[in-house]
């Protein structure tokens, strides 16, 4: 009898170990399964909208700012209002214009939703430079929650929801798109794109189709010696840089 | 008798599994991997070549494929196919545009610059009008490019995070 209830408790301790191991790995394993049927860039978090590279300091830093999740309305909070667990969002530099990263510093989230941790790490030389098969690389020198600004290892970052900074007449009739449809389809000697969006002229006054809407963004801000030093340039090099999102494949 | 040792044997099973799912758990840092899935230089590429609404005959190129590739690998990929869009569409120096403003799709920065200006290649900021300055650069005829927007709906910030606080 004394047995029976010792063996009960165990099993009820080795049922609770596996509701934890379940959640802990489980989670992982779905998360996984509806990537397989995207390849490429279908998730909203990892299509990138915009990349922007800009002096701030008096020119002693480098703002890097990369925005994806697009046309969030205002209060928006769906699965996509938060980043990627499985995946690097990565900035590239390189000391020629070869399109080879000579250095690269990543940033990557913990969790889910709005409680998801942001992890940046060091500018390092990349060990692997082709598309598949990429690792994390450097160590990770700064973290904070999400939608705070947190510093450490001479950066400062930020993830979060802000107004996409983006500005376009993009979508409808005498559009970016529809212009362009026009010159390209004039161009090629085709069709390109729907019968409404076929214009050769922007409307004046245009509309701004991102106003009112809010993009997640990352922006890490670098001391210009950290990223001069990683290349091995001079302080006012031309360097070349561009942004990447990774998704995990194991 | 018999419960007890179904009841051990259930234990065992839950344990194994556990630990399996543990382990699922708890990647090792080194072994994970990651493939891209997107990428972004300057925005001139995104603006000017990926906004054309394709319809399933007449795509300019695939968009997927240029998402997945590397950098290094665009002037031998896309080259001619961006001259070749350049030309028709009235660039004065359809080879040489394509090769000093779009591939390979990095962004130039200046780290010696106290500014920065995508229309001069070096960096972009947050008020740049990256759409006229793409338009002005692929387009030939002026009035094409510009699509009268020229400045964002909310004020950039002077500090960081700089970007406008969500609406």
């Amino acid at each position: 009898m004394k047995d029976g209830k010792r063996l009960r408790r165990w099993s009820l301790l080795a049922s609770a170990f596996l509701g934890l191991a379940i959640l802990v790995g489980g989670v992982q394993w779905l998360n996984s399964a509806d990537h397989t049927d995207n390849p490429g860039s279908s998730e909203a978090n990892l299509d990138i909208l915009d990349f922007y590279a800009f002096s701030t300091s008096g020119g002693d830093n480098l703002a890097l700012v990369i925005t994806v999740s697009g046309f969030l309305a205002s209060g928006e909070q769906t699965n996509n209002a938060a980043f990627n667990p499985n995946a690097l969002y990565q900035f590239k530099f390189s000391d020629a214009r070869d399109g080879v990263p000579d250095a690269v510093m990543q940033v990557h989230f913990t969790g889910s939703g709005t409680s998801q941790t942001v992890n940046v790490r060091a500018l390092s030389a990349p060990s692997v430079t082709t598309a598949t098969g990429q690792v994390f690389e450097g160590t990770v020198i700064a973290s904070g929650a999400f939608n705070t600004t947190f510093t450490g290892g001479g950066v400062t970052a930020f993830a979060g929801p802000r107004d996409d900074p983006f500005f376009l007449d993009l979508t409808g009739d005498m559009s970016l798109t529809s212009v362009l449809n026009a010159v390209f389809g004039a161009a090629l000697g085709t069709t390109i794109g729907s019968p409404t969006e076929q214009t050769l002229a922007f409307s004046n006054p245009g509309t701004d189709s991102l106003a009112g809407l809010n993009a997640l963004a990352i922006v890490v801000e670098v001391p210009k010696a950290d990223i001069a030093e990683a290349l091995g340039v001079a302080s006012d090099a031309t360097i070349y840089a561009w942004a990447t999102t990774d998704e995990e494949t194991s | 008798m018999r419960k007890e040792k179904n009841m051990r044997r259930f234990s065992k099973f839950t344990i194994l599994l556990a630990a399996v799912f543990l382990l699922q758990g708890c990647e090792d840092d080194a072994a994970t991997t990651f493939s891209q899935v997107d990428r972004q230089g300057v925005p001139a590429v995104n603006t000017v070549f990926h906004h054309p609404q394709s319809v399933s005959t007449t795509d300019l190129f695939d968009k997927t494929a240029y998402n997945l590739a590397l950098p290094a690998d665009d002037v031998a990929t896309y080259l001619s196919l961006f001259t070749t869009v350049l030309t028709a569409t009235g660039n004065a120096d359809p080879a040489g545009t394509a090769a000093a403003v779009f591939l390979p799709d990095v962004m130039p920065i200046n780290l010696g610059s106290t500014t920065s200006n995508f229309a001069t290649l070096d960096g972009r900021k947050l008020e740049d009008d990256a759409t006229d300055v793409a338009l002005t650069v692929a387009v030939g005829a002026a009035a094409l490019q510009s699509d009268n927007v020229d400045a964002n709906d909310k004020a950039f910030l002077s500090t960081f995070p700089y970007l406008a606080a969500p609406h």
